[in-house]
């Protein structure tokens, strides 16, 4: 196999300012994927971009060379460059809902690109669309061809999106995190294609991501960059057999896994440093246990372990072999014992009991608005959570779950049911009797930028929920509480007078929490609190809600579409599709036990770093609407063991045991 | 003499007593003081400030009206000139009195229109006759007039300058002085050897310590912008006291102090339309944009039927009925003035109450956009109230939208006022306005040979006016924006 693309030393800076890429240098071989792998703000995208010369205003690059065939990529003009893009080499991005023109037909932007490439016309060009779309999954492709992005769903869009970066019949297909915004149903479909599409073409792949389970899934080789520096390039067996640098080790013990129970994860402390502010010396030193004086003084050089690793780390240095075994054994060995496991030391009171929660949202039509349907986000959900414990609630996107989180807090008023928060039926109720039971049951939101109002600085937004449910008699006690208060998420008092936009995504993520802790509830409903998070930062924080949850005796509404933080934090899962719940269960039950087709294909979807996993099932197309759900059982439309029964007759819930229940025909008493 | 209040001068003065109290209670308040200390630290904020601050002062002291007292008494009585006066009239006494015949160019010793003139020996001339006091003391015009205005700008640019650096000196003075007596060992540790010339040595040891201080950035603009405006000044003030800088207009006025004098009325439009509209904008858009329903809808048809009657029509009918209750009502005024400044109020009210629905259309798309925000969820979550999420979360969040269209509507109602005088709908044809002056170039730009100053006047006020505070309110926004800003530890 010859080498399609060779980069070396490329240094891509902003103008007078800091490197974003910092001497990078890897190779891609035909048909191979190579995975760069790191958290956001490394210098992933621009490291993308830079191979293409797409990059934004302010920033250039400095120095290298990038060859794409023996040809200088980077001493091309740009009208050459021009036929390169797309032709040669094509990207796909991460958010498909944003690259696609939403007033072009898909037809069109195929069709743009083949043009511009093949110099087809018309017939030719339409018939050559139609191959694409096959080509990349699409049902029905001649008459999608002439629909707008707004009416495929995600995956759809990113089909598309292959289709149109295939279209030039690249040599190199560059995939910034290309399933990032999916669910992981799609993400295994959109995965397979790409596996599928370099099967038949040979193209290379360069894949960006920050999920190592995608890379174990997909790369043949494997760099794992940090604050623009590559720190350590392996094949994927060796990457995924023996980390090297102390930031991979660590990303790995970072993955949250049911095997560790009630231990804490090994987080890293800190995060990534920003660019103006990169440190002496080797970049991860600040946040690596491993470090000594050498590491915060010099910065390591680039160090060839065996054949095709190599590590940007000084414990490989020479003669440094035992200092590095040393701390591997100590490393291993300081993991504490598990303090008196979470789990089992629930009560048994019942803090929350929800039955057959509605919240439809009504269709409106006409000049008149009158009502023509209802969108059932929320249909008949039922559950309950005692003190202490955590229930994951669980589904892919807009199967309702956080319409459920904003049901139980009032915040949607609930069409039908009943949400009983300690033995106070919460539906109904008017704003002022709602207040009085607001402080029991808090929110913390999925997106730290979003949910810390960027006028007020953290004193302020922290005392706003004490002062409107009343908490402490006056000024100075609240202030006290609220140094407590960061004390206990682990922030600096002096944090108080700073506003939200100084601190990083997980800084944030904490202010969010202890937003919600100020007035000492019971339950915190997590909407999706760390899918917004790198996965170091990620662990950070479930290991704080974690210790929370057993110094306050916290219950956890969690929601998620992450079943590895699931397997981590959850006592019972239940698992959502359609606005209704398919199968509940104690974690164990759901995850090593599951029994609704669903359920078993949302775990095998997600990809796994130890390469284990079970029978890989893939579930046909998307989600139905839930403004016209199917007949009968909702899911039988992507469901293999269907037959006429799932097609008629919704199922009632059957209990494999008593903590068990799952809604399936196949476990129906007739079957 | 008796002073007068007139409407607008109160709301003026309730202004000028709201913004200072704003700055009292901030100045108290650390956390608030810190966006303000970056303004100071801005260049551009600086300089447009200062520019704005003469603006505004030329303004202030066309605001406090007057009436003189009469020689003559009635019954015991004083009697009082029916004539309102303000402090700016009487400082500029002289720009006021020396009227010409009718126009003349900017700067010039005759008259812009052809005379019948009687010579000594009884014949009759046509030519430009002299000015009654534009350049009376020279012997010869023609020959004389370059070098005679050189010498006075430059004379008055040389007393300028003087009275800025002394003007500079005894600020510099006082600003060193204060923190010398609170905690002399702290500044001397802070500033070095700095601090000892000063205070011993005499001019010798200025020179270092100002050119010291001057390179710091916002200070050394300011430095270098106060002198050449008090150049200028200086030139503009010597000059005139011979001159007609500016030239005169039809009347023979000087249009220096015309344009002076529209200043006034500039602000107040700008200003107190500003006042009227707000309120109903702000209440209007985030009501609607927040709490939807019925609210949204009621605000919705009213602003959209509001915003589809042709706004000149609508102000035009509001100011005619407006006129003839004024007419019908003589009786209420006791002066003139008086009059006019009710006309001017009424014109601001009009105007705010037309001009709201722009900004309250944006502030409700912004509104719309913002109560999807997790923040006011968060804070739905904890049972706060809607009114105090509404100006808690939402108006700061807003506020940027506020000032940038406040600022850009200035300009906008400025010239809407020229607009609506040429109309004949707009402020009162004795008020001096620039509305009116623009007005008037209609027909002076139609004259041969063209009289172009009294627009050029009118237009490179308005700009300065209008450009300088457009500037500033840029750096106030940029330094409100926490984004831009990293906090340097306030505490």
């Amino acid at each position: 196999m010859t080498e399609l693309l060779k980069v070396s030393s490329l240094v891509t800076r902003l103008n007078n300012g800091p490197r974003i890429v910092d001497d990078i240098s890897f190779s891609i071989k035909q048909g191979e994927t190579f995975a760069l792998l790191g958290e956001s703000g490394c210098g992933k995208s621009m490291t993308a971009l830079s191979l293409m010369r797409l990059l934004p205003g302010g920033i250039h690059i400095e120095s290298g060379t990038v060859q794409l065939d023996e040809a200088d990529i980077l001493a091309l003009p740009e009208r050459i460059m021009r036929e390169v893009r797309g032709g040669k080499m094509a990207m796909i991005f991460q958010e498909p809902g944003l690259s696609l023109n939403p007033v072009m037909t898909v037809g069109d932007q195929i069709a743009e690109a083949l043009e511009l490439h093949h110099e087809l016309h018309d017939a030719a060009v339409r018939a050559r669309c139609v191959e694409l779309l096959d080509q990349v999954g699409i049902p029905d492709a001649a008459r999608r061809l002439n629909e707008y992005p707004f009416q495929l769903s995600g995956g759809m869009k990113q089909r598309v999106m292959i289709a149109m970066a295939l279209a030039g019949e690249p040599k190199l297909l560059i995939a910034d995190e290309p399933t990032t915004a999916l669910d992981v149903t799609i993400q295994a479909q959109v995965l397979q294609l790409l596996r599928d599409t370099q099967a038949q073409t040979g193209m290379a792949l360069l894949l960006i991501t920050h999920d190592l389970g995608v890379v174990s899934e997909m790369a043949h080789q494997v760099a794992v960059m940090y604050a623009g520096h590559i720190v350590e390039q392996a094949t994927r067996e060796q990457l995924f057999a023996s980390p090297a640098h102390p930031y991979t080790q660590k990303l790995f013990a970072a993955l949250p896994d049911a095997a560790l129970g009630g231990q804490p994860l090994a987080a890293i402390p800190g995060s990534v440093p920003p660019l103006h502010d990169i440190p002496k010396g080797c970049r991860f030193a600040p946040r690596c246990d491993k470090a000594w004086a050498l590491c915060h003084e010099q910065a390591p050089e680039w160090t060839k372990l065996a054949e095709g690793q190599g590590v940007r780390c000084h414990l490989y240095g020479e003669g440094r072999w035992e200092k590095r075994e040393g701390e591997a054994i100590l490393s291993r060995a300081d993991a504490p014992p598990s303090p008196a496991s979470g789990r089992g030391a629930g009560g048994e009171d019942k803090l929350l009991q929800v039955s057959d929660l509605k919240v439809h949202f009504p269709i409106r039509k006409g000049i008149l608005q009158r009502t023509a349907g209802h969108v059932k986000a929320v249909d008949g959900l039922s559950l309950e959570i005692q003190q202490g414990r955590t229930l994951a609630l669980v589904g892919e996107s807009g199967c309702g779950k956080t319409t459920v989180g904003k049901a139980l807090l009032q915040l949607i008023r609930p069409t039908a049911g009943s949400v009983c928060y300690a033995g106070n039926n919460l539906v109904g109720l008017d704003a002022q009797q709602l207040r009085e039971q607001r402080a029991g049951m808090q929110m913390v939101f999925q997106d730290p930028y979003a949910s810390l109002n960027p006028k007020m600085r953290v004193a302020e937004i922290l005392q706003e929920g004490m002062d409107a449910l009343a908490i402490g008699n006056n000024g100075a006690e609240r202030q006290r509480r609220i140094d407590e208060l960061l004390d206990q998420v682990g922030l600096a008092q002096a944090a108080k007078w700073r506003y939200p936009h100084e601190f990083s995504g997980g800084q944030r993520q904490r202010i969010a929490i202890a937003r919600a802790l100020a007035v000492n509830p019971k339950l915190l409903i997590c909407d999706e609190p760390t899918s917004a998070l790198d996965v170091s930062v990620q662990a950070q924080i479930l290991n704080l809600l974690k210790s929370l949850q057993q110094e306050l005796r916290l219950s956890y509404l969690f929601i998620t579409h992450n079943l590895a933080v699931v397997e981590y934090l959850a006592h019972e899962v239940c698992v959502m599709y359609l606005g209704r719940i398919v199968e509940r269960g104690t974690a164990a039950d759901v995850l090593h036990n599951a029994q609704h087709p669903y359920t078993r294909a949302l775990l095998s979807a997600v990809p796994r770093i130890d390469g284990r996993g079970m029978e890989v099932i893939r579930l046909a197309g998307d989600m139905p609407s839930p403004a016209n759900p199917p007949q009968g059982c909702h899911f039988h439309p992507r469901c293999v063991h269907a037959d006429a029964v799932c097609r008629s007759v919704y199922p009632a819930a059957t209990n494999s045991s008593t903590t068990h229940a799952v809604h399936c025909h196949l476990y129906g008493g007739e079957r | 003499m008796m002073p007068v209040i007139l409407w607008t001068d109160a709301l003026i003065f309730l202004l000028i007593a709201v913004g200072l109290t704003s700055a009292w209670w901030i100045r108290q308040r650390p956390h608030l003081m810190l966006p303000w200390q970056r303004v100071a630290k801005s260049s551009v904020g600086m300089v447009s400030l200062l520019v704005l601050s003469l603006f505004v002062l030329v303004g202030l002291l066309d605001t406090l009206h007057y009436r003189v007292a009469l020689p003559e008494k009635n019954n015991g009585q004083t009697v009082y000139s029916p004539e309102v006066l303000s402090a700016f009239d009487a400082l500029a006494s002289g720009l006021r009195s020396r009227t010409e015949k009718t126009y003349s160019a900017p700067l010039a010793a005759y008259l812009y229109a052809k005379e019948s003139l009687e010579t000594p020996d009884g014949k009759v001339l046509r030519d430009y006759p002299r000015l009654k006091f534009g350049g009376a003391h020279l012997g010869d015009p023609q020959h004389e007039l370059v070098g005679d205005v050189v010498k006075w700008a430059l004379m008055g640019a040389l007393g300028g300058l003087l009275v800025g650096a002394v003007v500079i000196t005894v600020i510099l003075v006082s600003f060193r002085r204060k923190p010398e007596s609170s905690d002399v060992k702290e500044l001397r540790s802070r500033q070095g050897e700095d601090v000892v010339p000063l205070r011993r040595a005499g001019l010798r040891g200025w020179i270092p310590a100002l050119a010291g201080m001057t390179s710091a950035g916002p200070l050394r603009a300011l430095l270098i912008a106060t002198l050449i405006i008090a150049a200028l000044i200086g030139a503009v003030a010597n000059l005139s006291t011979a001159y007609h800088v500016l030239g005169t207009d039809k009347v023979g006025q000087d249009v220096l102090y015309l344009s002076l004098k529209s200043i006034r009325t500039g602000l107040v439009i700008g200003t107190v339309t500003t006042l009227v509209m707000l309120p109903f904008a702000l209440l209007f858009g985030i009501a609607a944009g927040y709490l939807r329903g019925w609210v949204d809808d009621a605000i919705q048809y009213v602003y959209t039927v509001l915003s589809s009657i042709p706004s000149v029509l609508l102000i035009a009918a509001a100011v005619l009925m407006m006129q003839v209750v004024i007419e019908m009502h003589g009786d209420w005024f006791q002066t003139s003035a008086a009059r006019a400044d009710v006309r001017l109020l009424a014109l601001c009210m009009i105007l705010g109450v037309t001009s709201w629905t722009g900004l309250c259309r944006l502030l409700r798309g912004e509104t719309l956009k913002l109560r999807e925000q997790e923040y006011i969820q968060a804070a739905q979550a904890f049972g706060v109230s809607s009114f105090r999420i509404l100006t808690r979360h939402i108006v700061p969040n807003v506020m940027h939208i506020v000032l940038i269209s406040v600022v850009m509507d200035f300009s906008a109602l400025v010239l809407a006022e020229a607009v609506l005088s040429y109309v004949g709908v707009g402020v009162d044809p004795t008020t001096i306005s620039f509305g009116t002056m623009i007005n008037a170039a209609r027909l002076e730009m139609g004259r041969d040979p063209m009289v172009w100053w009294a627009l050029a006047a009118a237009f490179s006020f308005m700009l300065v006016l209008v450009l300088a505070a457009n500037l500033f309110a840029d750096a106030v926004r940029d330094a409100f924006d926490p984004r831009l800003n990293r906090t340097e530890g306030a505490k």
